[in-house]
């Protein structure tokens, strides 16, 4: 991982950010940082990295049972998926799972290794 | 309340679908004003569940619109680009324009889609009115599609409007036209329900709800379409809608998986078990839905289903298929999953049992492979391997091949040699012989009833390999092993493997007739065109129609003519006509035609061999072209075009790595031509420049002997064509043997000794009756004699006749009425290029579309300027279509919108 990404809690510059930017502010949320743009370009693409993907909405155990590799965590009115995918492609995989099933797609981050949350005990 | 509610419900409504009646479709008029608006291109995006299709159903179901929209669903065949399309064209021939202008085509082996869309782009030219194509879920195209649509959308004419639906943006370059203004968008927001749409949509479903209930649930779905009508069919019949929306709205669950929970729980149980265990199909009949549940009237439901609008579409006009909303589905399959995990592999399997049963072969191997019982699903493909190849399927083999676990691939003998076929059609030589390795290594371990059909299709696939490396001794070593393999009486098991023998017959026979291995590949072809049509496979019967008439040129021009004609005839019917099987025929009967010097009526079949040539062909198949272009110009009068032809065509000999009967030939009438150019220094040289055994060949007699009689030595041109005469030096087939008598006879005369002058005359004429061959009378023109002959005793006298009148009228040849042959062929990747000139794309944007670099794209810019003779684009863009290499401009008949002339390419290539 690289730390390209910008300062935690800060928008990131590059325009993996700026999408984030757009796609978190277009649903009047605050904009977290991104660490998936640039960065992680520069990174290469193989490599196994933990995600944390943020959907709208509550997802109940039908939705969430399409994604048995993440933890789900509710978080106010979203959901939040966190686990380790092992590369690019997995992500994409991810993305389309939920394009698939109409959910709205609010931020896509990598986590950096050092503040990655601990591991659920589940 | 609930209004409306469907007639059953008073009798028997235990098994029926709760929201009956619930149908109805809210008309958008803003929105269908916009799709039928000015843009040329009008691009729906939008997420799932957002109503594109149902929006875009509703709009084509307007009477104005009705015959003039062609539909291309996106069913998962219709990502391999072939089916893509072949949907394309059959959806817009169902259209009143498309009906009168598109022409059919079946499917085929290695149908190429850029040339489907060439010629689409040529069916379409003359169009005159409105026509709307619309494509549904177009971002499940791959990129090769993605670019032909592209190309089609560029250089569609006018009249011809895309609607392109998709759940997110794709790549398809249309900025350029929204700088134009010819594009309209429609998107996400653009899609929400307003709340009086909304209203309309529960009234239309039966479901009477006060404004404020409305309103609530309009807030709560954000106006998103799958949201309301999900709610609607929650609500048909509900007993308290204002509970419901309270409760609704207090959820934080997301839409569809809240409301999908309500509408599943307000089915009878029937209905419900029907919903969840038929998720697992592609597509589901009533047959199919019983099997699953058990139960019966699933066809009942089905149809209730689609009724009540619950995300099921029929798919054909009788309803009896079905298909689920994509989105809907996912959810019941995760639901199924859940439920009933234990149960997922048995419905695979019973469906995929069905799907065998009713010939579905690729929906039952899918569903075996999601069953996991590789073994069956292996044996499933290598059965259907035939039918899938000769259907053009290849990317579907791709596709089944990539769903088994790698090391399955690798141990079973059949599935490994399927793999080294998809890497032949798309991957690489080095993967395809590891597979086939493999495959020989494990022929030994394939089960006893098997073991003959699996050698066979191991031979298949080699013989293809050879072929595509271009091994001659290699191709001819796998040709007789094959036909070891063909020939074996346990290659055929019943009810299967007739295609894979059929498609044996014929590559073996059409490769024999490549190594002019003639009396194998005449015995080869003659028993695959019979067992071809036995199981009514027309390209394979057409193909080995194509080699058996090649074959025949050699024996009768009649029936080589009427056997090319009839494939020929077979193609048309299914749109071959781009093929270079197709070439092979049209110039067995353009050869013929020359031959029997019916050289205007030859002109079109030489053009459309021609136009289908490319830089990659087989070096036979140019030299053969090029050399019956020579003879057709030869004997038209143009002597120095037919130099430059015979020309190339020696070029060509050079590469070939076989005996060639054409070789000779050729540069026979190269020095026959230079001879009537009055260069014989140069004839001289020519005939001085070749080896012993070579100048004595019977052609280079001939061609000697015209020579030694334009220096008026007749006495040197008899001694010439003596051994010709006397058969010590052979020519390859009796009618060519005319040739030599008649310049026999032209030298009698000369020499005055006119009784045998007569006598060869009179053999020259008795060579060239039974085919008609009368190009020798044309290329040496003797009227005198012939004046003479007809007045003693001959029994040509028609013949003569004929002759004569012909030399009459040639007499007179004009200048070239057509447009002149490229000299050098274009390659595939030269043909890309052209195809994107009549677009106004720049230079490094066409680079950019093809994925190669600017230069490589000037560097194509300059050799087909060089090939074609012309100096800037539109003058190539206006010759390649005066040769048919590109479709004729649709643009020149409107007024506005005429292609950008002088956008020079030049300039660019010098910058």
């Amino acid at each position: 991982m690289t730390g390209r990404g910008g300062e935690p809690g800060r928008p990131a510059p590059e325009a993996g950010g700026a999408a984030a930017w757009a796609a978190a502010s277009a649903a009047g949320r605050p904009v977290s940082e991104s660490r998936a743009g640039w960065g992680a370009r520069q990174a290469g693409i193989a490599g196994r990295h933990r995600y944390q993907i943020r959907v709208r909405g509550r997802l109940g155990p039908t939705i969430r049972s399409a994604f048995p590799g993440l933890r789900a965590r509710a978080d106010g009115g979203d959901t939040v998926l966190t686990g380790v995918l092992a590369d690019q492609a997995a992500l994409y995989g991810v993305l389309a799972e939920a394009e698939a099933l109409g959910l709205e797609l609010l931020e896509v981050r990598r986590l950096p290794p050092r503040d990655q949350p601990r591991e659920p005990s589940s | 309340m609930i209004a409306a509610v469907a007639p059953g419900k008073a009798e028997d409504d235990a098994g029926r679908v709760a929201g009956v009646g619930a149908a109805g479709v809210v008309a958008r008029p803003g929105l269908f004003g916009r799709l039928g608006g000015p843009a040329r291109v009008t691009v729906v995006a939008a997420p799932a569940g957002s109503g594109k299709t149902v929006l875009l159903r509703s709009w084509m179901d307007q009477p104005g619109l009705s015959g003039r929209a062609a539909w291309v669903p996106a069913g998962r065949e219709e990502r391999d680009p072939q089916h893509f399309w072949l949907a394309v064209l059959a959806a817009l021939r169902r259209t009143v324009p498309g009906s009168a202008l598109v022409a059919p085509l079946t499917a085929a082996p290695d149908l190429d889609g850029w040339a489907i869309t060439e010629r689409l782009l040529a069916d379409l030219a003359p169009l005159d009115d409105q026509l709307w194509l619309v494509v549904d879920d177009v971002h499940e195209q791959g990129p090769q599609v993605l670019r032909q649509l592209e190309l089609l959308v560029m250089r569609a004419p006018p009249g011809l409007r895309f609607v392109l639906a998709a759940r997110h943006d794709v790549r398809l370059g249309l900025h350029r036209l929204r700088l134009e203004g010819e594009l309209a968008e429609i998107r996400t927001d653009d899609l929400r329900f307003s709340l009086a749409e909304a209203a309309e949509l529960f009234a239309a479903a039966g479901v009477e709800l006060p404004a404020a209930t409305v309103a609530v649930l309009h807030e709560r779905t954000e106006g998103w379409a799958a949201g309301l009508r999900l709610a609607a069919l929650s609500l048909a019949g509900h007993p308290d809608p204002g509970r419901f929306a309270a409760e609704f709205t207090g959820s934080e669950r997301t839409v569809a998986e809240y409301l999908l929970a309500e509408v599943l729980d307000r089915q009878p149980e029937p209905v419900r078990r029907l919903l969840l265990r038929t998720s697992i199909l592609e597509r589901v009949n009533g047959e199919l839905a019983d099997l699953l549940t058990g139960d019966s009237g699933g066809e009942r439901v089905l149809q209730d289903l689609e009724a009540a609008n619950a995300f099921t579409v029929a798919l054909d006009t009788s309803r009896t298929w079905f298909r689920y909303h994509q989105m809907f589905a996912g959810l019941l399959q995760l639901q199924l999953r859940r439920t009933a995990p234990d149960e997922v592999a048995g419905l695979h399997r019973a469906a995929a049992g069905w799907f065998a049963g009713h010939g579905y072969p690729v929906e039952a191997i899918r569903h075996v492979q999601q069953a996991q019982d590789w073994g069956l699903a292996a044996r499933l493909l290598a059965d259907h391997w035939p039918t899938l190849h000769l259907d053009g399927q290849a990317a579907v083999i791709h596709e089944l091949l990539a769903g088994f676990p790698a090391e399955t691939r690798a141990a079973d003998a059949e599935l490994t040699a399927v793999a080294a076929g998809d890497e032949l059609s798309q991957g690489s030589l080095e993967a395809a012989e590891r597979y086939l390795h493999l495959a020989e290594r494990g022929l030994a371990s394939v089960r006893e009833g098997r073991q003959g059909q699996a050698r066979l299709l191991v031979g298949m696939v080699r013989l293809l390999h050879a072929r595509q490396r271009g091994n001659r001794p290699a191709v001819a070593e796998e040709a007789r092993r094959l036909q070891a393999a063909a020939e074996a009486p346990e290659a055929v098991r019943p009810g299967l493997g007739g295609e894979l023998r059929a498609l044996a017959l014929i590559s073996l026979g059409s490769t024999e007739f490549w190594v002019a291995r003639f009396a194998e590949a005449e015995r080869h072809l003659e028993q695959g065109v019979a067992l071809a049509r036995r199981i009514g496979r027309p390209y394979l019967e057409f193909t080995g129609l194509v080699y058996a008439a090649s074959l025949e040129f050699f024996r009768s021009f009649a029936l080589t003519v009427e056997h090319s004609m009839q494939a020929v005839e077979l193609a048309e019917r299914h749109g071959w006509t781009g093929e270079p099987t197709t070439a092979v025929a049209s110039l067995n009967v353009g050869g013929a035609l020359v031959w029997q010097g019916r050289l205007e009526e030859a002109e079109p079949w030489m053009q459309g061999g021609e136009r289908t040539l490319r830089a990659e062909a087989e070096p036979a198949v140019e030299l053969l072209i090029r050399s019956i272009r020579g003879l057709l110009e030869l004997a038209r009068g143009r002597d120095a075009d037919a130099l430059a032809t015979f020309q190339a065509a020696d070029r060509v000999a050079a590469r070939l790595s076989e005996p060639n009967l054409m070789v000779h030939g050729n540069r026979s009438f190269l020095v026959q031509t230079l001879v009537r150019l009055g260069e014989t220094d140069r004839a001289e040289q020519v005939l001085a420049g070749l080896d012993d055994h070579d100048r004595e060949r019977a052609q280079m007699c001939i061609s000697l002997a015209t020579l030694r009689l334009a220096q008026d030595n007749p006495r040197e041109a008899i001694a010439a064509l003596a051994p010709v005469l006397d058969g010590s030096a052979p020519l390859p087939w009796p009618a060519w043997l005319a040739q030599p008598f008649l310049l026999e006879a032209i030298a009698r005369d000369a020499l005055g000794d006119q009784i045998a002058a007569e006598s060869a005359l009179e053999r020259a004429l008795d060579l060239a009756e039974p085919d008609g061959v009368l190009l020798w009378f044309l290329l040496h023109p003797a009227p005198g004699l012939l004046e003479r002959h007809a007045g003693h005793r001959t029994a040509h006298a028609s013949l003569i006749a004929e002759v004569r009148s012909l030399l009459a009228g040639t007499k007179s040849a004009g200048p070239p009425a057509q447009p002149r042959p490229l000299l050098e062929p274009l390659s595939t990747s030269e043909l890309r290029v052209l195809r994107y000139l009549p677009t106004n794309l720049t230079g490094p944007e066409i680079a950019g579309e093809l994925y190669v670099s600017h230069n490589t794209v000037k560097t194509h810019l300059r050799t087909l300027y060089a090939k074609l003779g012309t100096h800037h684009r539109a003058e190539t863009v206006a010759r390649a279509r005066d040769l048919g290499l590109l479709a004729p401009s649709a643009r020149k008949l409107s007024s506005g919108r005429a292609e950008r002339p002088g956008r020079d390419l030049l300039r660019e290539l010098t910058s």
